[in-house]
């Protein structure tokens, strides 16, 4: 019995041993590529962006307000933590993360838009956090989704089994075989050159009688207590909805509706709310390329917009 | 809770090390029931009443039996432990499927039956303890075995936690003496055990779950899919089941013997069969041995006239067939394994071929390569109806590769390919071993390195969404 235990257990390590070997490659590796989301998520856990100004929120911050453009036109610094097709738990998350990292922030801007609060099942190229895994703060946030399993949160590497592109990545980037430097990001911002899709269109023929989005309560509390959490910290939270396409007021029965929530937030807790939705860049159907997202052209135009809007804020 | 979770990897060493801590064997029947009974629960505590009473039931008659002399006593307490666990078995797998049957049966006479069907849940493994049980009971009636009057290895028996929801099913001949006498630990079981459930996951995860990806694929979209495609479709399903249902076997018979209990072989390289029947010897054997000896011998066995040979034959096929699932396409899976089975039994060569092909060289001879080759494709031509949802689908499926459209994309199908082909170089070179993987060298270090590069195989290799074991809806 004493024999079969010391193998089993000296079996197991050696396995174990090699997955945490493993582990530390890819995911030491992947800490220092600037490939897709990487690139951002290493700015923010190495701790050294010293901005004044931090751009949180979804893809609609991310490729709508340029912190170049802020920067060359307020007196500060700024830096677009905005993160692709997230809804607010997983925006907070990195909100949080920067928090804990780096220098605190005097402005924090929180893009909201109609998704920000509903509840997502699907968490959006989850590989992003697997080198940043067993950092608290990411653990209790993606345990909520179901895209891990409880292997993935106990056994080393297990997690990267499923991304078969990133593990040759973070091999490469451990072993300084190939570096990725850039992915096209200025602090944090990614302008889309892209023009005007069909996207919409296939919208507009699936939901002709419109659609209602669901806001959920949990995430609708989160966003108040953080409001709260931040004002209390001394950061100047300001909230944002950017421009998006006019057609879509039709087909979003709810929208006027979650609109004036996030106005209401913004009144109860005393803090401005700059609301796009009805400006008339919205109407430039040549600035978009889809109903929520500008493009490049109309991203520049919007954020010089937003930097004169800031003006009496940030000072 | 399955084989490949996180939970049975902490479940497994806490249950090892509780059992072999305590030295008496009462105990240890009660760790392995209440371990058993955990194991079941954590799929649905609710049908945990249903292993309960199939044990009560069945150890009372068992005990009843003993104590009677009379015979038509007997045959009352028999029918009694048939009734009550056949009684459940048809209650919740086949109540709906025969209504339903029923109805589109009166309906094509112009009758009506208004829907009695009922939302029944199928409990995990009924099929499985429901026969371990009534082996049990026949058994005892036959005076094969004495009742025994030790309810904790009996309930032990009945609900041994790696067999428990898929087999092997056992007989209480083999395996109930296991749960009465003393037992100790044993190094070389536990080792070969282990090997056996590596062996089994790399049969489960790399072989079958990936398989799976494919037959899912090609299966549920057959329609736009050419001749080619179709049948590497039925390929790749031979070997997800085989992969699955071998591997879980493996698992569970691995498993067991690191209590040093043993089970027997369910699976012995089936797709080196050099024809049907020597398939059906090398196939789910635990299931087959079990319609033999208490359907087909109770019957006549293959005594008699031929009139009463067929029946026989078809009689297991068919119950076979419909053991597998309450669905048309199940029953005429078995009718065809009867219809090719039926020719060798009739011209006295079904017992042909007892040992393993090419047992004393390395190679097959041509004749026996065709012979596999042949056997193959006609357990795949069975397979596509055990996998389509309706007969209908079946004869489209077959039609589709009977249509020979052209159109395939060999590269999206070539790392499953390979795999398969592993599978069965290995099988091949371990024929003759317990286990494919045995690696037998003094070195220690040698012996380390290669089952961890098995391991990793595994874990890169094996498909990353998780399929759930096939066998456990039978």
């Amino acid at each position: 019995m004493k024999r079969f235990l010391k193998h089993s257990i000296l079996f197991s390590s050696l396995i174990l041993t090699a997955l945490f070997v493993a582990d530390y490659i890819v995911s030491y590796g992947l800490r220092k590529t600037r490939y897709k989301e990487y690139g951002e998520w290493n700015d923010i856990y190495s701790g050294k962006l010293n901005t004044n100004l931090i751009i949180s929120g979804s893809s609609r911050a991310w490729v709508h307000i340029s912190p170049q453009i802020l920067d060359s036109l307020l007196p500060t610094s700024s830096y677009n933590i905005g993160i692709d097709a997230q809804v607010y738990d997983i925006i907070r998350t990195r909100q949080a993360v920067f928090l804990q990292r780096n220098p605190l922030p005097k402005t924090m801007i929180i893009s909201l838009d109609i998704h920000s609060l509903t509840k997502k099942n699907d968490l959006y190229h989850y590989n992003q956090f697997c080198p940043y895994f067993f950092d608290p703060i990411i653990k209790e946030s993606i345990s909520q989704y179901d895209v891990f399993s409880t292997s993935d949160f106990y056994i080393p590497f297990i997690r990267y089994l499923r991304s078969e592109k990133i593990v040759p990545l973070g091999i490469q980037e451990f072993f300084s075989i190939h570096h990725i430097n850039s992915n096209g990001r200025v602090k944090g911002y990614m302008g889309n050159p892209r023009k005007w899709d069909n996207s919409f269109d296939r919208f507009k023929t699936k939901n002709k009688d419109g659609k209602k989005f669901h806001i959920d309560s949990s995430q609708y509390e989160m966003l108040k207590n953080d409001i709260i959490a931040y004002k209390r910290k001394g950061i100047k939270v300001i909230l944002v909805y950017t421009p998006e396409y006019w057609e879509i007021e039709k087909y979003i029965l709810n929208r006027n509706e979650i609109i004036s929530m996030y106005n209401q937030i913004a009144t109860k807790n005393a803090i401005p709310f700059l609301n796009y939705s009805k400006h008339a860049i919205c109407k430039k159907q040549s600035l978009f390329y889809n109903s929520q997202h500008l493009n490049k052209n109309g991203a520049e135009q919007f954020s010089c917009l937003l930097a004169n809007d800031l003006k009496e804020f940030v000072k | 809770m399955l084989f490949n979770s996180i939970s049975f990897l902490i479940f497994l060493p806490i249950v090892f090390l509780l059992f072999w801590v305590v030295k008496k064997t009462s105990v240890r029947n009660v760790i392995l029931i209440i371990a058993s009974y955990y194991f079941y629960g954590s799929w649905d505590w609710r049908f945990l009443f249903l292993i309960f009473a199939s044990s009560l039931v069945d150890f009372l008659i068992g005990l009843a039996l003993n104590n009677s002399d009379d015979a038509r006593n007997k045959k009352w307490l028999l029918s009694i432990s048939m009734i009550v666990n056949l009684g459940m078995l048809g209650f919740f797998k086949y109540y709906n499927f025969f209504i339903t049957s029923l109805s589109e049966g009166l309906n094509n006479v112009g009758l009506e039956l208004n829907n009695l069907t009922l939302q029944i849940i199928l409990p995990v493994g009924i099929s499985f303890y429901t026969f371990q049980t009534m082996s049990y009971t026949i058994d005892v009636y036959n005076n094969k075995i004495k009742a025994t009057r030790d309810p904790l290895a009996f309930f032990a028996y009945v609900s041994f936690f790696p067999q428990l929801v898929a087999g092997p099913i056992e007989r209480a001949t083999h395996l109930l003496p296991q749960f009465i006498q003393p037992r100790k630990f044993n190094y070389s079981q536990a080792i070969s055990g282990s090997k056996l459930i590596l062996w089994g996951f790399f049969k489960k995860m790399v072989i079958a779950d990936n398989c799976a990806i494919m037959a899912n694929e090609i299966f549920n979209n057959y329609e736009q899919k050419g001749s080619v495609t179709l049948v590497l479709g039925a390929i790749f399903f031979a070997f997800q089941i085989y992969g699955d249902f071998s591997g879980y076997s493996d698992i569970a018979i691995g498993v067991s013997r690191w209590f040093n209990i043993s089970l027997m072989k369910n699976f012995s390289l089936p797709y080196f069969s050099r024809n049907i029947g020597e398939f059906w010897r090398r196939w789910h054997i635990s299931l087959n041995t079990w319609f033999r000896d208490y359907i087909y011998i109770p019957l006549g066995g293959s005594r008699g006239s031929q009139f009463i040979i067929i029946r026989n034959i078809l009689a297991i096929f068919l119950i076979s067939g419909l053991w597998h699932g309450a669905n048309w396409t199940y029953v005429l899976w078995g009718l065809i394994n009867a219809l090719f089975f039926l020719p060798l039994l009739l011209r006295g060569t079904n017992k042909k071929h007892q040992d393993i092909v090419a047992h004393n060289s390395l190679f097959p001879s041509i004749k026996d390569l065709l012979a596999i080759k042949t056997t193959f494709i006609i357990t795949c031509f069975a397979w596509i109806f055990f996998r389509s949802p309706t007969v209908n689908d079946a004869f489209r499926y077959i039609g589709g590769i009977a249509s020979f459209k052209p159109s395939i994309n060999l590269a999206q199908f070539a790392p499953y390919l390979f795999g398969i082909i592993l599978l069965m170089m290995i099988e091949w070179i371990g024929r003759k071993k317990d286990c494919p993987i045995d690696f037998n060298s003094d070195s220690l270090l040698l012996k380390y390195v290669f089952y961890a590069s098995f391991v990793f195989v595994i874990i890169f290799f094996g498909a990353t969404e998780k399929q759930s074991f096939i066998y456990f809806q039978f």
